[in-house]
């Protein structure tokens, strides 16, 4: 009997002792309910949306895939192995098409996970300021996120039934799927979101200062409001944000251009991402540890945008976006193997010198340059022509030596065609040149992709110039992942 | 202390009480049906005195005339037999009814057995030249799959039973050291030496009772313990041994001959030597040995095993010197193990505990496999250009980042080998304890206890004066010009195990036919992790020693670069279980069982956090019948089972998806320095088990008294809740996919193993001869995946419905276009096509999963000497050799080492050729299949010639035995395979570091 008493004791006590065993919290895991709980802790969020606020994979796959760039002397198989997107291998199973859909989409979770945290706090006296300040960022975020997504995976900008994104503005569950909207449905979103945050950023008692650009505020939100309405060729709109924003912002000058690069100006700087050291490094992109010759390029100038800046040796775009260490061949058309003779080293993000970590520069999302390009475009739409020579002249003013002449155009084809080629040179690696190609080539009268014959002869590309006719060409595929997730829901754009 | 001097002075006490009698001396052989018996203990009862049989089976001993002498062996019934006058006694002894199989958590008659299992013991083991002893039963157990992706010694394996049973889970088995739980991927600290037994279990009948941790099956080992009532033996084992490197069968150029193909292409150095040049030049070095090299073995081990009436012990030391055939790669391995037992007078309480402490320094060259060229020593050995000289290495000349260019690289990574280096040390301490305590003879409480404690601590350093360093002080304009860094890495990891059961065992009836036997046990199962690391840059020369602190620069305020970075990491987890089992028997006829386990694991939550295994078997031993009498069979059993098995690591590792089931926020940098927070994990509380189904049915059989001996087994094996990565869509907002349980596989096969006495020896100068052979076929298919079109796509492999797991999925290569050189491939309509795109790409029907594997070999024995040769094999693996996808890529033309195939390569003059043109455009067809290669191959995994020392001889120097051998391991390969080791677990293989050959002449002695 005393045995069983003990038996009996032993299983107790081992009963009482192993809970631990199944119920276990990990050490530092920080759950839901403790997140968002007060307006300091929204101010804490915001920063957590910015951070994925971001247009490097765009920046890197446009220069990759169309005409800016051409395979480096360093180059171990990036863009023509795996994806080989240089080779114009555009599919719903590209990594990068998947990467920037699925990446945009958690910022947009992020910034409605914060919105949606704000609707369940109420600020106290005297953090009104703060709690509208954080949601008029987040819904402009938000707008930028969709704003993205419709620019490169809609099929028709232009046409408001086309089949566009999903517009996404509640946290979704576990396995939320929801079918595609049109164009007009995201239209309608994006300026929702945008007027809600400009009347809340207007409302505000103390304005966002922003000596530094690298926060949102009504400039913002007008320079994404004036982009957008200019893919979707709302003209007026357009034009009317570059009026408003370029009475606050002048193009930078010649003398600050290369500092803006550098990150040692903010000259002409509407908004641009800041990053910093832990971030990631956009000049990696093409260049492995540094920007000079000896730095392990992966990816180059393209020759022809080299030949077009190098055609006017006072274009301070010509020195600010190539090397000097560059290897220059004359004679690269006949070199044996001009992929180690002629080596052009792209050194438009040379990194900001005041970090520890190489090639690491701010993102540029929005310049005053760019809405002087919007403007023109308004103007040529008009057919105001000189109108819009003007704006053309007043970018090259700052970037040549001396006052650049006035364009003159014949017709609107030879308007829009300045506009493209300028463009390339002035948005040059910025993200501009895919759907800048796709939305004004055959106004332009242009083919489509201007490759230079011994750039696709290096990458092993017997069709070297993409036509604009191409699908691929126009717009992006719907990732495969998005496709087979929501089993047909979603559904896949046409030609893909 | 007191104890010992107890000691002294019993065995003072014994000598002089044994003088006090008069003494006979007694001889005489111990032997079994089969002959001698070696190792025989025989003991003059109540005693301490005690001696053990030789080779011939020979003991003498001193006895009086009134004395008992006590004849035991493991695994026979022992015998008695009175002194009286007689001074030779020879002794039969019989194989004892009661071999047994150990079950885990208990053993059983191997007759009264349900289960599919398979032992093999230490003689099997014993001897080998690999430092891994789970690598040295590669080959031996049929179904039992173990591959070996490096030659680091001691490195881990995979090891999978009867084919993988889960996508991202774990799929090795469970293993038990004594009883204790023990980390599947980490036995480098452990002696194989101290190895008895190494049982697995297969079927759900075995494993249903681990529940959630038997998916896999599991391995349990036993160690050796001294036995009761035997005297003091000592044995030592010494070996030395020789490592080497396989050849690869690459046809790769010479220097000259590379020099000529570069000259004809206008690369690199060829194309600016004239004919004449290249004829006389004399230069260039055999990378491979530079960076591989004859590793040598050295490994000492000693044991003492000894027993009285109520205790008995077990003590064994080892060390072991291996240095591995890569330049820096080396193990360095003491342990020291203590296994004792002992028993109440009444022998109702029992208990044993067994300790075992490792401490192992491994040094371990990193970035092996990767194309880091830079880093990876094994890719300078074969990759490097062969006309580059190593006499020609000046550290001066690597300066400037212009310097660092792949075709520099062997120079670089020679450089590092004076200036770099990766280590880890390692303590490991295994300890279990067992209490047995019989309530009444029918009711036994045990009562287990077992931890494996594994520390590690990781330096890896690149001294300030390398190459790689001196360049990266001077690439970012730094105003303190000075690189180098170190990283030191700690990790504790500590699992406990608890086991309570109360069991019962009853046998009733006309002469006790029926046997009932009955357990119920409760167990607690918790694990701890903890890990703290740094990393620096920034080392001063001056004071720099590798894993000191003395050199570091630290945040110098214009420098953030010097400012160590660090992490830290806990984590626990825990599972309780209760769990109970049942058995019938009839007159060792007839049996069934079952058993049934509850299990929570720390991983789940609600509902999911519990489940339910269980597992029903049955039992004839035909042999038994009445029918059998006078039939050749002495052993025909039949087997059945059927039951369900769990796997809790869903992801794989042991420390993996351990708070899956919640949502949770990071903190962190976030914007422009400020810190935030933003949703890290989006939890799925809906996550469970994955549950796997195994139905048996087994023959064992032992024809002739078990000449012919062996089983038979088929199973099939359905595991469903799969846990994979199931497709989200994007609006979710946490990427392409999150875990879940989506999917079904099943695992079918059939396994036979036999061994065959062909000349039994009657003595020791007769031929003794046995073959043995197993094989193992599995098919593996998976049955349902919940994504779209059942298909989900990997790239060049895809996970999807009526296919095996993983199977490739590629386009087919069709040679080369005899009009232009370009390669051609087929398209998914089966026409030739120059430009194939992924949607060409189908099922080869092949994978990276055994298809039929095993290994067979024959024991010889004559006059002292012995000869053992072991082969493995496996079938139905390919994978792709990538090693080879590089050796022909002309963009590598005067880049790195190529092979000798580009010779062929398609001109105008050569247009039917397998090797495309020089200047092909289509060579980098993502997913295509032409560099996807077949690995199956045929081993001469083993092999052993010895000889035992000669009675007399050893008399003379009063040894008990001895022996001498020279063995080999991998010396023969036969595959069509081209690197250099077709025995890979992986898909693709590049840049790795192979396993090796290994020579090595051992001895063994015991007195």
């Amino acid at each position: 009997m005393k045995k069983i008493k003990f038996i009996a004791l032993g299983v107790f006590a081992l009963l009482v002792g192993c809970e631990d065993a199944t119920d276990i919290v990990q050490p530092g895991e920080f759950l839901e309910p403790a997140a968002f709980q007060n307006v300091d802790d929204l101010q804490a969020g915001i920063f957590g949306v910015y951070s994925s606020l971001d247009n490097s994979a765009v920046i890197s796959f446009t220069s990759i895939f169309t005409d800016e760039v051409s395979i480096g002397r360093a180059n171990g198989g990036q863009g023509v192995t795996n994806d080989a997107v240089h080779l114009y291998n555009l599919t719903p199973n590209t990594g990068a098409i998947s990467g920037i859909w699925y990446n945009t989409y958690s910022f947009i979770n992020r910034a409605n996970r914060l919105l949606a945290a704000a609707d369940a706090i109420t600020p106290e006296m005297g953090e009104e300021d703060a709690y509208n300040q954080v949601r008029a960022e987040a819904l402009a975020m938000r707008a930028f996120g969709h704003a993205q997504l419709m620019t490169f995976y809609s099929e028709d900008l232009t046409d408001p039934s086309s089949t566009g994104i999903v517009n996404v503005d509640f946290v979704p569950e576990l396995g939320a799927v929801l079918p595609r909207n049109t164009v007009g449905e995201n239209l309608t979103f994006i300026y929702d979101d945008l007027n809600q945050a400009e009347s809340l950023f207007l409302g505000l008692n103390s304005p966002v200062m922003n000596p530094s650009r690298i926060f949102i505020n009504e400039d913002f939100v007008r320079a994404l409001r004036g982009r957008v309405a200019l893919y979707t060729e709302n003209y007026p709109v357009a034009e009317d944000m570059a009026d408003l924003l370029l009475a606050d912002y002048s193009v930078s000058s010649r003398t600050n251009f290369p500092a803006v690069w550098a990150d040692q100006s903010t000259d002409g700087i509407i908004f641009k991402a800041e990053r910093v050291d832990g971030n990631g490094a956009i000049g990696g992109v093409w260049n492995t540890n540094n920007s000079t010759a000896g730095g392990a390029p992966v990816y180059e100038l393209s020759r022809e945008v080299f030949n077009t800046l190098d055609n006017n040796p006072n274009d301070v775009r010509r020195t600010t976006y190539v090397d000097p260490t560059s290897v220059i061949s004359p004679t690269y058309m006949t070199d044996v193997n001009p992929r180690f003779t002629d080596i052009l080293v792209i050194d438009k993000y040379p990194g900001d010198p005041s970090l520890s970590s190489v090639l690491i520069n701010d993102l540029k999302i929005f310049r005053a340059a760019e809405f002087r390009f919007v403007k023109a475009e308004a103007r040529i739409n008009d057919m105001d022509l000189t109108g819009a020579a003007n704006e053309i002249k007043a970018i090259r003013d700052n970037r040549y030596g001396s006052p650049a002449a006035l364009p003159v155009y014949a017709n609107a084809q030879e308007a829009w065609a300045d506009v493209l080629a300028e463009r390339r040179l002035e948005l040059y690696l910025e993200g501009h040149r895919y759907i800048d190609v796709s939305r004004l080539a055959s106004k332009a009268g242009v083919t489509g992709y201007d490759r230079d014959d011994t750039d696709c002869s290096i990458a092993g590309l017997a069709n070297c110039d993409l036509s604009v006719t191409e699908t691929i060409a126009q717009y992006w595929p719907i990732p495969q992942n998005e496709v087979s997730a929501t089993n047909n829901v979603v559904t896949q754009n046409d030609g893909y | 202390m007191k104890t010992k001097i107890n000691g002294i002075l019993t065995l003072l006490l014994a000598l002089v009480v044994q003088v006090a009698f008069a003494q006979q001396t007694v001889t005489g052989t111990v032997t079994d049906a089969d002959g001698p018996l070696f190792g025989a203990t025989v003991v003059v009862k109540g005693t301490s005195t005690a001696t053990t049989t030789d080779f011939d089976g020979n003991y003498t001993i001193q006895a009086s005339p009134e004395d008992v002498l006590v004849f035991s062996f493991s695994g026979y019934d022992t015998k008695e037999a009175a002194v009286g006058n007689q001074t030779v006694i020879n002794q039969s002894l019989s194989t004892s009814l009661e071999t047994i199989v150990v079950e885990g958590y208990r053993t059983v008659a191997k007759k009264k057995s349900n289960v599919a299992s398979n032992t093999i013991t230490a003689e099997q083991i014993e001897n080998r030249p690999n430092a891994s002893f789970i690598q040295r039963i590669q080959g031996q157990i049929p179904g039992l799959n173990i591959q070996t992706a490096t030659g680091q010694p001691g490195g881990n394996s995979l090891v999978q039973l009867r084919g993988p049973s889960s996508i991202n889970g774990n799929t090795e088995p469970l293993f038990l050291i004594d009883g204790v739980p023990v980390d599947e991927d980490n036995f480098r600290s452990l002696n194989p030496n101290d190895i008895d037994t190494f049982t697995t279990l297969k079927d759900a009948a075995a494993t249903a009772i681990f529940g959630n941790r038997g998916a896999n099956g599991v391995i349990v080992i036993t160690t050796k313990s001294g036995k009761y009532n035997s005297p003091l033996q000592i044995n030592y084992s010494g070996s030395t041994g020789f490592a080497s490197i396989l050849d690869n069968d690459y046809d790769l150029y010479s220097a000259q001959d590379y020099l000529r193909l570069e000259q004809r292409t206008g690369n690199g150095l060829g194309a600016t030597l004239t004919d004449d040049q290249i004829n006389t030049f004399t230069e260039g070095s055999d990378w491979s040995d530079v960076f591989y090299r004859t590793g040598v073995t050295n490994s000492h081990n000693l044991s003492f095993s000894q027993g009285g009436e109520k205790t008995s012990s077990f003590t064994s030391l080892s060390y072991t010197e291996q240095d591995g055939t890569l330049v820096q790669s080396k193990l360095q391995r003491f342990t020291l193990r203590s296994n004792l037992q002992g028993k109440s007078d009444n022998g109702k309480f029992r208990y044993n505990t067994n300790l075992t402490t490792g401490y192992s320094k491994n040094d371990t060259p990193g970035s092996l496999g990767s194309g880091l060229v830079f880093f990876n020593y094994a890719f300078g050995a074969f990759n490097s250009l062969p006309y580059l000289d190593v006499s020609n290495y000046d550290p001066q000349a690597l300066t400037g980042i212009n310097a660092f260019n792949i075709q520099a690289s062997p120079f670089v990574l020679y450089d590092n080998l004076f200036f770099t280096g990766r280590r880890v040390d390692e303590l490991k301490i295994v300890g279990g304890a067992q209490f047995e305590y019989d309530l009444t003879s029918d009711f036994t409480l045990k009562y287990n206890l077992g931890t494996d404690y594994t520390q590690t601590a990781l330096l890896d350093y690149e001294g300030p004066e390398s190459a790689l360093s001196r360049v990266r002080a001077t690439l970012d304009g730094r105003t303190t010009p000075i690189d180098g860094n170190q990283t030191e890495s700690y990790t504790r990891d500590f699992r406990f195990n608890s086991n309570l059961s109360l069991n019962y065992a009853k046998s009733f009836g006309a002469e006790d036919k029926h046997s009932v036997s009955a357990s119920a046990y409760i167990e607690y199962v918790k694990a701890h992790f903890k890990s703290f690391n740094y990393s620096v840059d920034g080392l001063n020369p001056r004071t720099f020693s590798p894993g000191d602190g003395s050199s570091f620069i630290g945040d110098n305020g214009n420098e953030d670069i010097f400012v160590p970075t660090i992490g830290s990491a806990k984590n626990e987890l825990g599972l309780l279980s209760y769990f109970a089992q049942a058995d019938y028997d009839f007159d060792s006829t007839y049996g069934i069982g079952a058993t049934i386990r509850r299990d929570a694991s720390s991983r789940f939550t609600d509902d999911n956090k519990w489940g339910t295994f269980w597992s029903v078997a049955a039992r004839w031993n035909i042999d038994q019948e009445d029918f059998m009498d006078g039939s050749v069979f002495n052993n025909l059993k039949l087997r059945v089972s059927y039951g369900s098995t769990g796997n809790d690591r869903i992801l794989g590792g042991y420390y993996g998806a351990l708070s899956n089931v919640r949502t949770l926020f990071g903190t962190g940098q976030g914007y422009a320095n400020n810190q935030t927070f933003v949703l890290a994990q989006l939890g799925n509380p809906s996550l469970k088990w994955e549950t796997i189904t195994t139905t048996n049915i087994g023959v064992e059989f032992g024809l002739w008294n078990s000449r012919l001996r062996g089983t038979l087994d088929v199973y099939n094996r359905d595991t469903t809740e799969l846990f994979f990565q199931q497709q989200l869509s994007a609006i979710v907002g946490v990427g392409t996919s999150n875990p879940a349980n989506v999917g079904d596989l099943r695992n079918r096969g059939i396994e036979l193993s036999a061994s065959y006495d062909i000349l039994k020896p009657l003595d020791s100068k007769d031929f003794g001869l046995t073959v043995f052979a197993n094989v193992a076929y599995n098919e593996n298919e998976i049955t349902r995946v919940n994504v779209e079109g059942g298909l989900l796509d990997n790239g060049n492999t895809a996970i999807a419905e009526g296919r095996s797991l993983n199977e490739y999925y590629v386009i087919p290569f069709a040679g080369v276009n005899p009009a232009n050189g370009e390669a051609l491939f087929l398209d998914i309509d089966g026409n030739i096509t120059e430009a194939p795109t992924n949607e060409d790409r189908r099922f080869t029907g092949t994978d990276a999963t055994p298809d039929a594997q095993g290994g067979f070999g024959f024991n010889l024995s004559w006059n002292n000497f012995f000869f053992e040769n072991q082969w493995s094999f496996i079938t139905g693996i390919d994978r792709f050799d990538f090693d080879y996808s590089g050796y022909v890529d002309p963009n590598d033309i005067g880049v790195t080492q190529l092979s000798t195939d580009l010779e062929r390569a398609w001109t105008v003059d050569n247009r039917v050729t397998d090797i495309p043109s020089l200047t092909a455009t289509n060579l980098n067809v993502p997913n295509n299949g032409r560099f996807l290669k077949e690995a199956d191959f045929l081993r001469l995994r083993f092999v052993q010639l010895g000889y035992n020392l000669p009675t007399d001889l050893l008399e003379k120097i009063s040894f008990n035995s001895g022996r001498i051998y020279v063995s080999a391991e991998n010396l023969a390969t036969f595959s069509k395979w081209r690197g250099n080791d077709p025995e890979r677990p992986d898909g693709a293989t590049q840049y790795d570091y192979p396993t090796p050959q290994i020579y090595s002449v051992g001895i063994d002695l015991s007195f």
